[in-house]
């Protein structure tokens, strides 16, 4: 009984958000029905073409293009934080300068094996064009 | 646009009301940095993403971090918050705790705008391109599935019992049993008996990390008791060697290992133990354990912890074709965008997906980018991108303060379209080198770094 009380309220206030994003109607409470009918409408309002994968379409608005190694960059964001912002982890790696943390990289993939650290075999998992990539990524963010 | 903060004022709701929950909120994220989830990028859609757990999560934010406030994201779970596996053996022995390892969504919803319904789903129709969560539709463009995995019953024991014979595998109830059956081991010493499944299954170094982190505090504890380990594989599966040094050093007088061995049943004990009976088994190819005849029998257990086969969440078994890896096991995904290889519109991330890569939630988190990256560039009408990275890490603590790691890099090979382990190339630096290891010792400082990767993996995930 609470639990499908919850669910309505959750469901509610989803409804509600969806619906005054839109523009929106009242976002009254009760039901089921009502919530799920204003996600269902602003879902029809909806008129740019959704992309396939093997054809892609043109969108109707600008365009931007996706920042040079973000998708590399990302892999060290779980370790120095997303977007290289760390919280009191490993380094900050944002708005390092490309030849920084090129060099860094370079000096970890030197490593003796004995040394064995994790940041030997990363560093080691890259081709020279993607360390430049990630680290272009990196120089760009601000500190 | 109205304010979000406005809106939620209007409602007469907080952020955090959103979804009523009893979890306490005390997953460490709060000085995480933010991300500004940009105004437009061009991307347009809505995107409904089943499960809030490592690749749920992951996927959410970075879709709006990457697609911009036009990409609506809506995110269903069941529960209000994940609670992390990861460090979850250290509730079993004590040091940490069930709410210290819970992550609600309140920051995805309050940073990044994402939409957070608390409700299962019951069904998918790809035909109607709609998610039922109970008797309300939740339509989509595009459908991110990550329900994580559910598990096969302990053999042998009936209904009413299963209760008395946790997995733990998936934290929560399961681990407060296993530490209240911990603790009720004999303080003269008992035996601990846990199971490992054929792989692929969670977490490959996990069950050895456990079964380390058992028999260190057993040691301490319950002197003189053992820990048992049947291991359906051939041998260890991760850090073989960190683990067989640690078998065979430290815990050589607890820990006894018994490779190609699986449960063929339990006979049960009062509240959980028992004896077990065993099969010899070899693994087949799609990770099925085929029994070779009987194995030994192991009697007077006072704890039987079976970590079962996996398997992709049920929800997914609705839909035809779906589960077309392993046997019928798990998603078959093409890994530049994690999309299934039998519907279109449908990703499958995290455990759920059958890829090269392991089960884990590290690299969940990483899938989740790639995922996320390609599906905001299909929405720009931009190809994917042809040559994603991923890299699995993961730290293995040995004992109560020091840890081991291993880690891997793996790149997307066109040939085969897998993710396959890099190998340097003859003219760069250190060629042939496979951008792979683990740890040479277990040490305080592996520990410490353990500490951080989690501290910041989980705020890179949740906050």
């Amino acid at each position: 009984m609470i639990r499908r009380f919850l669910m309505a309220a959750t469901i509610a206030s989803i409804g509600a958000l969806v619906a005054a994003c839109g523009g929106g109607s009242d976002a009254s409470g009760s039901a089921d029905s009502a919530s799920a009918a204003s996600i269902e409408a602003k879902a029809r309002r909806r008129t740019t073409p959704i992309a396939t994968p093997t054809t892609p379409t043109a969108p109707l608005a600008p365009v931007t293009a996706v920042p040079t190694g973000r998708l590399l960059a990302s892999n060290c964001f779980q370790c120095h934080g997303t977007n290289g912002r760390s919280s009191g982890g490993f380094d900050t790696l944002a708005g390092e300068s490309i030849s920084e943390i090129v060099g860094e990289l370079r000096e970890m993939q030197t490593k003796a094996e004995e040394d064995k650290g994790i940041m030997r075999v990363h560093a080691l998992g890259y081709t020279d064009a993607q360390i430049q990539a990630l680290a272009a990524y990196f120089a760009s963010q601000p500190r | 646009m109205i304010e979000r903060r406005d809106f939620l004022r209007a409602l007469g709701l907080s952020a955090a009301g959103l979804a009523a929950s009893r979890i306490a909120t005390a997953g460490s994220t709060s000085t995480a940095y933010v991300a500004p989830v940009p105004a437009d990028t061009g991307a347009r859609g809505r995107v409904v993403v089943v499960g809030g757990g490592m690749a749920g999560a992951t996927v959410a934010k970075y879709l709006r971090l990457w697609g911009g406030k036009p990409v609506e994201v809506v995110l269903i779970d069941v529960a209000s918050g994940y609670v992390s596996n990861i460090m979850s053996n250290f509730v079993l022995t004590g040091t940490r705790t069930l709410s210290g390892l819970t992550y609600t969504y309140d920051k995805l919803k309050t940073n990044y705008g994402i939409s957070v319904i608390k409700g299962m789903v019951t069904e998918i129709r790809p035909g109607t391109k709609t998610v039922m969560v109970g008797t309300t539709p939740v339509t989509y463009d595009r459908l991110v599935l990550a329900p994580g995995l559910d598990f096969a019953k302990a053999p042998g024991v009936p209904d009413a019992l299963q209760g008395y014979y946790p997995h733990a595998w998936k934290t929560g109830a399961q681990t407060t049993e296993l530490r209240r059956q911990l603790l009720a081991m004999p303080s003269t010493g008992g035996t601990f008996l846990m199971a490992i499944p054929a792989a692929p299954y969670r977490c490959p170094p996990g069950p050895y990390e456990r079964a380390c982190l058992i028999a260190d505090w057993l040691q301490r504890n319950r002197p003189q008791s053992k820990v048992i380990v049947l291991d359906a594989n051939p041998g260890i599966t991760a850090e073989a060697h960190t683990f067989t040094a640690a078998f065979n050093g430290p815990y050589a007088n607890t820990i006894q290992y018994h490779p190609n061995t699986a449960i063929r049943e339990i006979i049960p004990g009062v509240k959980g133990g028992g004896t077990v009976l065993t099969d010899t088994v070899y693994v087949d190819a799609n990770g099925f354990e085929v029994s070779l005849g009987a194995g030994p029998s192991f009697t007077g257990n006072n704890v039987i912890s079976p970590i079962t086969r996996q398997r992709a969440g049920d929800v997914m078994a609705g839909v035809p074709g779906l589960l077309n890896g392993n046997g019928g096991r798990f998603a078959a995904v093409d890994v530049l965008s994690y999309q299934s290889t039998a519907l279109p519109d449908i990703h499958v991330i995290g455990d759920a997906a059958k890829t090269t890569q392991p089960k884990a939630g590290h690299i969940a988190n990483q899938e989740a980018k790639v995922c996320a990256d390609a599906i905001t560039r299909l929405m720009r009408g931009q190809e994917v991108d042809p040559a994603p990275v991923t890299n699995s890490a993961c730290y293995s603590p040995i004992n109560a303060t020091q840890a081991s790691w291993l880690t891997a890099m793996f790149q997307y090979d066109p040939v085969s379209r897998t993710m396959k382990k890099y190998v340097r190339p003859l003219d760069a630096s250190a060629p042939g080198v496979i951008a792979e290891g683990e740890a040479g010792a277990w040490t305080s400082d592996n520990f410490e770094e353990m500490g951080k990767w989690f501290r910041q993996l989980m705020a890179d995930t949740y906050a």
